[in-house]
C-alpha cells in the first residue's frame, strides 16, 4: 500500500470510479438516445431532457437543410403626401453586405444576421398557419387573395407580432444609420422568396417562379 | 471484449492527453476571447434591455430563478465576469472551479439570447463543459500543480481522461449526424446540396447580391457525395493510426473550404482545434519538439 492510503480510502476511490464511469455511461445513452431518437426519449424523460438542453444541446445540421431560395426583404418607405414618392431597401442585402464587409471578424453583422433570419422564418410559420386555415374556411380563392388576407391577420395580431416588431426596428435603425429623414413618411414590408435557378433541368420540388411573396404589410406612419 | 474494469483500471494510471488538454484549455479560452472582442459592438443590441431588437431569454433562465431582465439590465457585469474567468482559465488559475464557472457564466450568456447562436458555439459550450471536468492544468500554469495523494491522483486521471474521451466522441458524433441529416435531404440525395449552398447569399461569398453561380452538376455532387461520405466514415477511421492523418487533411480541407467560401468563422476555428486530441501524448510532444527544434534553426541568427 501507497503512503498515506488506507484501505477504507482506497474502497471508497475505487466505487467512486465505478459511479463516476456509470454516470458517463447514463449520459452517453440520453445523449445518444436524444440525438437519433429525440422525440420518444424526450417525453420518456422531460426533466433531464430539460437539463441536458439547457446545458448540453446539441444540434448537428451542418448545412444539411438546404434552401433553394433567396430571401428579400423590402422596407419600402414613401412620402405621405405623394406616396408615388417611394424608396425600397432589401434589408437582408443591407445586411449582407455589412456582413462581407467586415468578414471574418463580422460577429455583429452575423448575429444580426442569424437573428433577423428567425424573425422572417416566424413571420413565415404564422403566415402559412393562416393561410391553411383560410384556405379550410374560404376555399377556391386566388393565391393572392390568401396572400393578402393572412398578411393583414398576421399583421394585426398583436400576440405574435414581435418578429414583425424586430423587422420593423432594424428598418427604423438601418433609416437612422444612413441618417434617412422620416418625416412625414410611411413604411411597408414585404419578405419575398427569390428562387435559384434549379440546377437540374427537373429539380422534383422547386416551384416554377421565379419569385414568391410570402408576407406584405400595410403602410403604417414613423 | 469491451471491459469496463480495465478500461477503468487504464484511465486511473496517468492522464492520457494532458498536454493537449493543456493546449485546448488555452486554445479555447482564445478563441472566446476573440469571439467575445467581435461581437463587442453587438453587446448592447444582444443583451441589454434598452436594445431596438426585443430579445426574450430563454425558459431555462426562468427555471433556474434568475431574472432575466436583471441580467439584462447589467448584462456588462456578467461580460466582464466571463472574460475574467477566462483569462483566469488561460493561466490555470482556480483550475477546475473556474473552468466550470467559466461554463456557467457562458450558460447564462448563452440562455439570455440564443437566437443568433450556431453549431460552433455549441461545441464550444460543449468542449466548456468538458474541460470543466479535466486535468488540463500539467502545462501552460501560472502555478505548478502539486499531485493529489495517490486514491485521488486515481480518481482525477479518471475523469480527466473520460472528459477528454468524450470530447473526442462528440466530435464524432456531429460530423456523423451531420453526415446522417444530410444524406436526409433530398437535394444532398440529387447531388445538388452544393449548388444551393453555393448560391445561398446568406452564406456564400460568391452570391454577394444574389448572384447567381452556375457550378457544374458534376462538383456539386462530387463535392456533396464527397461531404456525405467523410462525414459517415470520420467516427469510424479517425481511431486508426493509418487513416488518421488523411481523414484529417481532408476535413481540414472541407473546414478550410466552409471558411473561406461560406462565411463560417468561428465554428471552423472550433472544431479544428479538436482534432490534437486524437493524438497520444507522446506523439503531440513529439510533434511539439519537432516545431521547437525547426524554430531553434531558423531564428538561429538571433
Amino acid at each position: 500500500m501507497k503512503p498515506g492510503e488506507t484501505t477504507s480510502n482506497k474502497i471508497a476511490y475505487k466505487w467512486l470510479s465505478y459511479c463516476i464511469a456509470a454516470l458517463v455511461v447514463y449520459y452517453w445513452l440520453i445523449t445518444f438516445g436524444l440525438v437519433f431518437y429525440s422525440k420518444p426519449v424526450s417525453s420518456a424523460i422531460p426533466n433531464q431532457t430539460f437539463l441536458y438542453r439547457t446545458f448540453l444541446r446539441q444540434n448537428w445540421r451542418l448545412f444539411a437543410i438546404t434552401k433553394v431560395y433567396n430571401r428579400q426583404m423590402n422596407f419600402i418607405v414613401r412620402d405621405r403626401q405623394n406616396p408615388h414618392n417611394a424608396d425600397t431597401t432589401d434589408l437582408v442585402q443591407y445586411l449582407l453586405i455589412e456582413k462581407r464587409k467586415y468578414a471574418p471578424f463580422n460577429n455583429y453583422e452575423d448575429a444580426l444576421d442569424r437573428i433577423l433570419y428567425l424573425e422572417m422564418n416566424g413571420v413565415e410559420v404564422l403566415m402559412n398557419d393562416q393561410k391553411k386555415k383560410l384556405k379550410e374556411k374560404l376555399p377556391g380563392n386566388t393565391a393572392q387573395f390568401y396572400l393578402q388576407q393572412a398578411s393583414m391577420q398576421v399583421d394585426t395580431n398583436t400576440h405574435y407580432h414581435q418578429n414583425i416588431d424586430n423587422i420593423i426596428a432594424y428598418g427604423r435603425y438601418m433609416m437612422q444609420r444612413e441618417k434617412k429623414d422620416t418625416t412625414g413618411k410611411e413604411y411597408q414590408v414585404s419578405i419575398v422568396h427569390k428562387y435559384i435557378s434549379p440546377a437540374l433541368p427537373k429539380e422534383p420540388s422547386t416551384p416554377q417562379v421565379d419569385e414568391q411573396t410570402i408576407f406584405i404589410s400595410s403602410y403604417k406612419p414613423f | 471484449m469491451f471491459n469496463v474494469k480495465q478500461i477503468i483500471w487504464r484511465f486511473q494510471q496517468k492522464n492520457e492527453k494532458a498536454y493537449y488538454l493543456a493546449v485546448l484549455r488555452v486554445l479555447v479560452s482564445i478563441w472566446f476571447i476573440k469571439e467575445m472582442f467581435s461581437r463587442w459592438p453587438a453587446f448592447e443590441t444582444l443583451y441589454s434591455n434598452h436594445s431596438f431588437l426585443k430579445l426574450d431569454a430563454t425558459y431555462s433562465l426562468q427555471a433556474f430563478g434568475f431574472n432575466a431582465d436583471l441580467l439584462r439590465e447589467h448584462y456588462m457585469v456578467l461580460i466582464t465576469f466571463c472574460m475574467l474567468l477566462l483569462v483566469l482559465n488561460i493561466f490555470g488559475i482556480g483550475r477546475n472551479i473556474t473552468s466550470f464557472l467559466l461554463f456557467l457564466s457562458f450558460t447564462v450568456l448563452y440562455h439570455l439570447n440564443n437566437k443568433f447562436a450556431n453549431s460552433g458555439d455549441e461545441m464550444s459550450m460543449l468542449l466548456l463543459f468538458y474541460l470543466s471536468f479535466a486535468n488540463s492544468f500539467s502545462h501552460f500554469t501560472l502555478f505548478k500543480r502539486k499531485p493529489f495523494e495517490p486514491g485521488k491522483e486515481k480518481v482525477y486521471n479518471l475523469v480527466s481522461n473520460i472528459a477528454a474521451y468524450s470530447m473526442m466522441i462528440n466530435l464524432c458524433l456531429s460530423y456523423f449526424m451531420a453526415g446522417v441529416f444530410k444524406s436526409l435531404d433530398q437535394y444532398y440525395q440529387n447531388g445538388t446540396g452544393i449548388y444551393y449552398f453555393i448560391n445561398d447569399d446568406r452564406y456564400s461569398v460568391f452570391a454577394a447580391g444574389s448572384k447567381h453561380i452556375a457550378l457544374p452538376y458534376i462538383l456539386s455532387a462530387i463535392i456533396g457525395y464527397g461531404t456525405i461520405a467523410l462525414e459517415f466514415c470520420f467516427p469510424f477511421l479517425v481511431w486508426y493510426n493509418k487513416s488518421r492523418n488523411i481523414i484529417f487533411v481532408i476535413c481540414l480541407l472541407m473546414h478550410l473550404g466552409i471558411y473561406a467560401f461560406l462565411m463560417i468563422y468561428g465554428m471552423t476555428i472550433i472544431f479544428i482545434i479538436q482534432y490534437g486530441l486524437f493524438y497520444s501524448n507522446e506523439e503531440v510532444m513529439g510533434a511539439v519538439q519537432k516545431i521547437k527544434s525547426f524554430l531553434r534553426k531558423l531564428f538561429r541568427f538571433a
